[in-house]
């Protein structure tokens, strides 16, 4: 079964409701009921195919929030295309491990992104996306190129994540991930058939594609797509649209707070849901008492997401949750505090990364996988520690350190560097010669990093030795 | 002369504002200053600097555009427009 099927069951039975509210830059609101999407994915479906792309073949798909991105999304599965789903952000270290890992036949692109993709454009489809509009080219052999045979048909699509390698690893996502993933989330927390989410991180993660696509259409419950997100904007969406629910990461939660005492009646909130982050106690309490809202903190990875979530009616705050139903959880040489790694085995995870057979090797052993994330269990709740692996979580943003040393030594000149994170910023020093250690080589290593890593990456600060 | 008196409270308003996102004292930021490379600006602070200008001014800032934006001189060239356009429409 396709995980795109139930999705069509759930949206014969929607009722009035909308599936989708687009608000655009210029403060339009565009609705579209469960027959309205349906024909949007029918003609993403066809549009699709006249441009060449069928069973079997990699689609890198580099679009921003919309439900255009709903729409491609659930059309490729459908035809049994599988989605790379690469965040935009990307820049040519990420885009050059991403493209010649996944090969990919096509590659779908705002049309502002155009520029970034056309070193990977010959012999590739590439559909730009330009005002709602579709316009594609399609190469001499494109359609000819064989597809891949290395991807079964249980598995959905291709997501990219990190364990600190300095290069990304394509986690080989099955579809029973998206729904059991949703209906898991589900169980802990307990939105209600008619009310509505508001989607503001990139649906390029898997924790958005899961709580912000997959659970919504399953459940009933009506997706905002923000185009904006800054916080003075998302309390005037949630005021004016009547807003449920935000998922998003702690740092957002926080700037919301900072503007809340001018947001106006903003009563319709009933429960912020985070993940992506740390989320202390006390900004925990915090938050929950300023917006009044169930604040349901959870944990998951690309490899399967979530891993465990806080139940509502019995959050337990600085904990990211109970395990999830089916998911079996194992601390692995625990210290003296009881922290050690957390390991998980279910049968609708991730089991490899895609062309990583060493790196799979590692990560994946009798059935379990090593998260590479360390924590404890208490009381039957699971309490995140810290990163075994040499990753960070950078305002809700994973880095890898070792890929943003690689970035910094393919700057000329530049011998070695030792990458960390301070602060919830990344900081280095590198060994450089000649170094003049003035503010003008420090800057032209950052602009030349601009071309090189997603700018959540460059570090903050770099000093030279 | 008004005009010009103007121009330099809100500069000082835009600095002050910046100064205070980024943790930087506000001496050590000129017109020249790129927000990103040097006051280390990443995308939360972005947000909510533009969250703290327009509240101010009552004005609506497209995050698309402020992604060109490379100094603090022109950051505050970019509000002043949206002052003016504002006004104008107005």
């Amino acid at each position: 079964m396709k995980c795109c099927d139930p999705v069509y069951e759930s949206l014969k039975g929607w009722g009035d409701h909308p599936v989708c509210i687009e608000l655009g830059p210029d403060g339009s609101a565009a609705s579209l009921s469960a027959p309205e999407f349906m024909r949007r994915i029918n003609e993403t479906k066809t549009m699709l195919a006249t441009a060449g792309i069928g069973d079997h073949d990699t689609v890198a798909v580099i679009l921003g929030n919309s439900s255009d991105y709903a729409a491609v999304f659930l059309a490729l599965l459908e035809i049994g295309a599988k989605p790379v789903p690469v965040n935009p952000a990307f820049r040519r270290i990420e885009l050059d491990e991403i493209i010649s890992n996944a090969e990919p036949r096509a590659i779908i692109v705002e049309s502002g992104h155009g520029k970034l993709v056309r070193p990977y454009a010959p012999g590739r489809i590439v559909i730009e996306r330009e005002n709602g509009k579709w316009s594609w080219n399609q190469p001499e052999g494109a359609k000819k190129k064989s597809s891949p045979v290395d991807l079964d048909s249980d598995i959905a699509s291709i997501n990219y994540t990190y364990r600190g390698y300095g290069y990304p690893l394509g986690a080989l996502v099955p579809h029973r991930q998206y729904i059991t993933g949703a209906h898991v989330l589900q169980e802990g927390i307990q939105l209600n058939r008619g009310e509505n989410i508001l989607i503001v991180l990139p649906m390029v993660n898997i924790f958005t594609l899961i709580g912000c696509l997959f659970h919504p259409l399953l459940h009933g419950i009506t997706m905002i797509i923000a185009h904006r997100r800054n916080p003075v904007q998302l309390l005037e969406y949630i005021r004016r649209h009547r807003v449920d629910n935000v998922l998003a990461v702690p740092e957002l939660f926080e700037l919301l707070a900072k503007f809340r005492d001018e947001a106006g009646d903003i009563s319709s909130l009933k429960a912020f849901l985070s993940g992506g982050s740390v989320l202390p106690v006390e900004q925990y309490r915090g938050l929950a008492s300023l917006f009044s809202v169930d604040l349901i903190h959870g944990y998951g990875l690309t490899e399967f997401t979530p891993v465990s979530r806080n139940i509502r009616g019995s959050i337990k705050p600085g904990t990211i949750g109970v395990v999830s139903r089916g998911v079996e959880c194992r601390i692995d040489s625990p210290d003296t505090a009881g922290d050690g790694e957390i390991c998980i085995k279910t049968d609708h995870m991730t089991k490899a990364y895609h062309r990583r057979p060493e790196e799979t090797a590692e990560a994946f052993a009798d059935g379990w996988f090593k998260t590479g994330d360390t924590g404890r269990l208490e009381e039957g709740h699971l309490v995140f520690a810290g990163e075994k692996k040499k990753t960070r979580k950078v305002k809700g943003n994973m880095v890898d350190l070792e890929e943003v040393r690689r970035a910094l030594i393919s700057v000329p000149g530049i011998r070695d560097a030792a990458v960390t994170v301070e602060d919830n910023a990344v900081s280095a020093v590198v060994e450089r010669e000649p170094a003049s250690g003035s503010i003008e080589e420090v800057l032209g290593i950052k602009r030349y990093l601009e071309g090189m890593i997603a700018p959540y990456k460059i570090p903050k600060t770099i000093r030279l030795s | 002369m008004k005009q010009l008196k103007n121009d330099a409270l809100l500069r000082e308003h835009i600095i002050r504002t910046i100064a205070a996102i980024a943790r930087i004292n506000e001496k050590n930021i000129d017109d020249s200053v790129l927000i990103k490379e040097e006051l280390g600006i990443d995308s939360i602070m972005s947000l909510e600097i533009v969250a703290q200008i327009e509240k101010h001014y009552g004005i609506a800032i497209d995050e698309e555009e402020t992604l060109q934006i490379k100094t603090v001189g022109e950051f505050i060239d970019y509000v002043q427009s949206k002052i003016i356009n504002g006004c104008q429409e107005a």
